[in-house]
């Protein structure tokens, strides 16, 4: 497994642009998951304002462990540099992003949406960060999605897709 | 890279999955980017390296474009895991194709998911999400 740059978690706490996505009838197939939108759902809100701040520290700490925290124990990162299944690999992922790229600041997330279905929660969105590395900071950024299950009184993230760019290149030619 | 881990729905829905995942590659690798759309909900949303693509319609667009850049062909995808979300299901897996770039054939790869709903009898993208492995990855 070669360099990678890394990847952020969602944050969903921001701007949820969320267009209409909920399909119901009055006499539903009841193999027909039920779908809709967060927007407006307060308390759900809240909830993943919550795994956000928990997020941003994370990274902000560089702590590999609290980013697995935040993970269901079968998750699954779909990464750039592979497909990581259970926490322990994904917490093993983070720690060797961290230690070749620590990152520096995890920038609050732009155009969140959140949606629901049945009970679960799935998202997408636009990231960004920077990372320190031999030669400077270098920002990146990418696109994610994921899927969030409830563990209790937490919301934990059972899977998550990562996109980034550019690729580590000297700050010069990073904007 | 690949750590394992198990489909977690029943073998019949994971058989439908993985029949479902292979008209992605049929559509794609015959360049049709009408039926590769066909496979997606209305409201789709395509997260891709470069950026968020919203609708089918806009979809379809963006691969008839590709098709006619970069005229990729051997397209092929595997599905690693599927997985329950409700009543629907997610699934992850790796796909690679060739494209044709001006200094000659360009082999590409990396990892997808999506989430499948059922629309009637058929099954529906609603969200894909592929990212791609850095060239000095690929082998």
């Amino acid at each position: 497994m070669k360099t990678r740059l890394l990847l952020a978690l969602v944050g969903l706490a921001i701007s949820f642009a969320l267009p209409t996505f909920a399909q119901q009838t009055n006499t539903p197939d009841p193999r027909i998951a039920q779908q809709r939108d967060l927007v407006g759902d307060v308390k759900a809100l809240d909830e993943f304002g919550v795994l956000a701040t928990k997020q941003s520290e994370a990274f902000t700490n560089n702590d590999a462990a609290a980013v697995a925290a935040l993970f269901t124990e079968d998750a699954v990162l779909v990464a750039p540099d592979g497909i990581f299944s259970g926490r322990q690999a994904i917490q093993k992922r983070y720690e060797d992003t961290f230690q070749r790229w620590p990152f520096t600041l995890f920038n609050d997330p732009r155009e969140c949406h959140l949606k629901a279905i049945d009970n679960a929660v799935w998202s997408f969105g636009e990231w960004g960060g920077t990372l320190q590395s031999q030669t400077g900071p270098v920002f990146v950024k990418g696109y994610c999605s994921a899927i969030y299950v409830r563990e209790g009184d937490a919301w934990k993230i059972r899977m998550l897709t990562l996109t980034e760019r550019p690729r580590l290149a000297p700050p010069a030619e990073t904007k | 890279m690949k750590t394992e881990q198990k489909d977690t729905v029943d073998s019949k829905t994971a058989q439908e999955i993985r029949a479902f995942s292979k008209k992605y590659s049929e559509a794609y690798n015959k360049h049709d980017a009408a039926a590769l759309a066909a496979l997606f909900t209305e409201d789709v949303a395509f997260v891709t390296p470069e950026g968020i693509v919203l609708g089918r319609q806009a979809m379809e667009k963006q691969h008839a474009d590709v098709f006619e850049q970069w005229h990729p062909t051997n397209h092929i995808s595997t599905v690693d895991q599927v997985n329950a979300i409700g009543s629907d299901v997610w699934k992850v897996g790796e796909w690679s194709c060739i494209l044709q770039s001006p200094d000659g054939p360009l082999p590409i790869k990396g990892y997808f998911a999506s989430i499948c709903v059922r629309q009637g009898d058929d099954w529906k993208e609603c969200m894909l999400a592929y990212n791609m492995t850095p060239p000095a990855e690929t082998k």
